[in-house]
């Protein structure tokens, strides 16, 4: 189920809060895992043994693994691995197969169809499996380390690992940080559930309404770069850039505003990343619960910055290669991340560590910052040399079409720019009317997505 | 000292209130408020859900469409989301754009592959026609948009430009018959503000153009029985989504004497006495209010008329030019290749006289209707 569809919207999410608030203290938890299970099984049913797999798995080899002895580290090793498996098939074996293959023409596929019996195809990818894999990696690691205690009741850990706002995208919550939630989880006040609600229609509002016209205008011009042409081009990166923050902010939005309404403060995922003056800190701000998964699982147990800048780099080229890896199955996500790596590390040598970047005024640090983005976001899209061709003239200025098109975007453009770079800007989430009107756009827009007129109406 | 009385209400009758409101709209959603049919879209609008089936689950989206078609008061969602789209400048973006107090159909959209399956298709009619052995001329008039750029912007009024191209692959045949240039000086009163169809005044242009062609005498406007329906709401603004604000006259002649419709669909066929049909005008779909709506094969039969058989292999944009062209043709047969079934040769078989063979196409059809010549044998 995903937050922007009637199904959630006018059943699901009203029936859910108001039960929640409405139920008995000892019915709370297992009414939100009941509701999870549904939420996640109803975009296909099957997907929840996943889930329970990798519940199953993290809640029963962490009490395992607390029973002691000389086994923990092998045990903790196992249930890592046992965890990331359906990941490995789910999300990557496709781009595993594709890459053996056209190095050196051997399909692992059709090997293992002859070994099975059966035909093997590419796996579809299941919902939100990144997310709630490495959400239960850093459970079992808090748990090994010993930051947060073995949670017996399996309801309570079902909570923790498929609690609905953010089973699908995040943010990817750390154990400890709702350990003590979970545990007393007090029925939510009404006025956690005003403010939650406030804050997830302005989430909605910037998916509905921002993203989804921002990516209609992407997929345009994207769709015939040659037609597009340099103005398309750059219009169109500029719009995917903005897309993507509304798109992934907004739902990060709805997520943390559920979660209040629901009684549980999680931390915040992006802190205005737009506004940073340098790729560090962009990346201090932009998916923090991700950053911080990798600094904290990987970047520090590889030694951090602790043995020397070269192995210092070469950690972060590891974490930023494992990044773009994350994002997707293809090269252009580990291209994405290494760019990152390669910047970060050029950016902390020569202008952090020196104290260069002081020197550089303070505008021109933002549209540098914002322009060395906008450029990796090229890449992430994979239209790549295609994109980049055309953003530097190889289609010419573009169509008549596509300048009207830009054209036409120009107010939204220029209002997303002012919502992301503006330094200050007064908070929606306080006006007392923001969530009615957000929701009455956004139900409009939703419905207006169904509205198809038979075309040959009236000929 | 004053005191101001303020009315408190409880907490959380907000956020009750709230969640009560979006709970008994997807209630009443899911009760399947709208009924089953739209007639503003002219479409059967999502049917209840299957029961679902695990392995094969499509319940999710059987569900959310079912949700989204019945959801109350959706065409007032629907209009605020176009007027916000129209007032946020994004007019240029959707498939009806707004020109001065008018909404028009966006420019035809042509590449180098549709101009040569255009050129093929209007090849086909022509050597169609040759074969018969009869004078044949086509017609198809300018769009409403393409006379209405003045009032666009320049991007918007330059996306018309390639409908000139359209028009030369016509003029190429050396059939065309030319619209008077009195019809583009006031496009307004040729064309409907909320279809995309002519008007009479803009279908007379058209009859007296082809008088010239065809040889016949055209007579006055007011030669003809005239009738008018008020509240005509056509196509451009059904598919706008915009609020229903705007409506137009239809306003019908026919010949004002004697006449038979005889409409064949399929195996079935029914005639009439009239041409014009006021109990459509009522309907969502009011222009049927000419013949009747949208028929394969129809005859209109006036005995007392000079000329033979006129041939009318047309679109829409014909309904209401073919009454007036009937006042000069004994037999009219119009044949609407997208509902027909049979081929043009079976419509030419009907009569033994046909002078002329007529092509009325949009360039809509022009361009994108492969049906067009689907049955040209």
């Amino acid at each position: 189920m995903v937050f922007s569809s009637f199904t959630f919207l006018l059943l699901f999410m009203p029936l859910t809060l108001l039960g929640c608030r409405l139920l008995p203290g000892k019915a709370r938890m297992p009414f939100l895992f009941a509701a999870s299970l549904l939420f996640y099984g109803w975009g296909s049913p099957l997907w929840l043994l996943l889930l329970f797999w990798c519940m199953l798995v993290s809640w029963a080899g962490t009490l395992l693994m607390m029973r002691g002895g000389r086994r923990r580290r092998w045990c903790l090793v196992l249930m890592i691995v046992l965890d990331l498996l359906p990941l490995f098939w789910f999300k990557y074996a496709g781009f595993f197969r594709d890459t053996v293959q056209s190095l050196t023409g051997w399909n692992a596929f059709e090997a293992l169809s002859g070994l099975l019996g059966t035909e093997v195809v590419t796996p579809i990818l299941p919902a939100g499996i990144s997310f709630f894999t490495f959400q239960a990696i850093s459970y079992i690691i808090d748990v090994w380390r010993g930051d947060a205690g073995a949670q017996r009741s399996p309801v309570v850990f079902g909570v923790y690992l498929s609690l609905f706002p953010q089973l699908v995208a995040g943010p990817i919550v750390r154990y400890s940080d709702l350990e003590a939630q979970l545990l007393s989880h007090p029925r939510p006040t009404w006025e956690q559930m005003r403010s939650g609600l406030r804050r997830f229609f302005v989430g909605l509002g910037k998916k509905v309404l921002l993203a989804d016209a921002l990516g209609r205008f992407w997929g345009q011009m994207n769709g015939d770069l040659a037609s597009a042409g340099a103005l398309g081009a750059w219009a169109g990166l500029l719009a995917f850039s903005f897309q993507i923050y509304f798109d992934f902010s907004g739902y990060s939005d709805m997520a943390l505003g559920l979660g209040e309404a629901l009684g549980f403060i999680m931390p915040e995922n992006f802190l205005h990343p737009y506004r940073a003056m340098s790729l560090t800190a962009f990346w201090r701000r932009w998916h923090v619960s991700l950053t911080t998964w990798f600094r904290e699982y990987v970047y520090i147990p590889l030694g951090g910055n602790r043995r020397g800048p070269w192995r210092r780099d070469l950690n972060v080229m590891i974490v930023w290669a494992l990044t773009g890896l994350w994002h997707g199955a293809g090269w252009h996500f580990v291209l994405w991340g290494v760019y990152f790596g390669v910047l970060l590390i050029l950016e902390k040598r020569f202008l952090i560590d020196t104290g260069r970047m002081e020197r550089i005024p303070k505008p021109l640090r933002h549209v540098l910052t914002f322009l060395l983005v906008m450029m990796g976001w090229g890449l992430f899209s994979g239209f790549g040399t295609a994109l980049f061709g055309a953003m530097f003239g190889s289609a010419g200025w573009g169509s008549a079409a596509a300048q009207l098109a830009c054209l036409a975007h120009v107010p939204l453009l220029l209002f997303c720019c002012v919502i992301s770079f503006a330094p200050k800007l007064p908070d929606v989430k306080a006006w007392r009317f923001a969530a009615p009107v957000l929701a009455v756009l956004c139900l409009a827009a939703l419905a207006a997505q169904g509205y198809a007129p038979f075309v040959y109406f009236a000929f | 000292m004053k005191h101001e009385r303020r009315l408190r209400l409880p907490d959380g009758a907000a956020v009750t209130a709230g969640l009560l409101i979006l709970l008994v709209f997807g209630v009443m959603a899911a009760l399947g408020w709208g009924g089953t049919f739209s007639e503003r879209e002219n479409r059967n609008l999502a049917p209840v859900p299957d029961t679902p089936d695990p392995v094969n689950w499509n319940t999710d989206k059987q569900v959310e469409s079912y949700l989204t078609d019945h959801i109350p008061f959706r065409q007032v969602l629907v209009a605020a989301d176009s007027a916000g789209l129209y007032l946020t400048g994004r007019n240029s973006q959707l498939n009806t754009w707004l020109a001065g107090g008018a909404l028009v159909e966006r420019p035809v959209q042509t590449d180098e592959l549709s101009l040569r399956d255009t050129e093929r298709r209007l090849g086909r009619l022509g050597s169609f026609a040759e074969k018969a052995g009869v004078p044949w001329y086509i017609l198809t008039p300018p769009t409403h948009g393409s006379l209405t750029t003045a009032r666009m912007s320049p991007l918007m009024a330059a996306q018309y430009a390639q409908e000139a191209d359209i028009h030369a692959l016509v003029d190429a045949t050396g059939h065309r018959v030319d619209m008077p240039e009195s019809f583009a000086a006031d496009p307004d009163t040729m064309y409907y503000r909320t279809d995309h169809h002519w008007t009479l005044a803009g279908a007379y242009q058209a009859y007296v153009a082809l008088g010239d062609a065809l040889g016949y005498a055209p007579l006055p406007l007011n030669g003809f029985r005239i009738t008018e329906y008020a509240g005509f709401r056509g196509t451009t603004l059904s598919r706008s989504g915009l609020p229903s604000l705007w409506s137009d006259t239809l306003v019908c002649a026919e010949p004002d004497s004697p006449v038979t419709l005889t409409v064949t669909d399929g195996d079935s066929t029914v005639t009439w006495d009239h041409l014009i049909f006021p109990e459509d005008a009522a309907t969502y779909d009011g222009y049927a209010v000419y013949l009747h709506g949208n028929h394969g094969l129809l005859i209109i039969e006036r005995p007392d008329a000079p000329e033979g058989t006129l041939v009318v292999f047309r679109d829409s944009f014909a309904s209401c030019l073919l009454p007036m062209l009937s006042q000069h043709y004994r037999r009219v047969i119009a044949v609407d290749a997208r509902y027909y079934t049979g081929v043009f040769s079976d419509a030419l078989a009907v009569s033994d006289d046909t002078a002329a063979i007529l092509y009325v196409y949009s360039l809509d059809s022009l361009v994108n209707g492969s049906y067009i010549t689907r049955k040209a044998r």
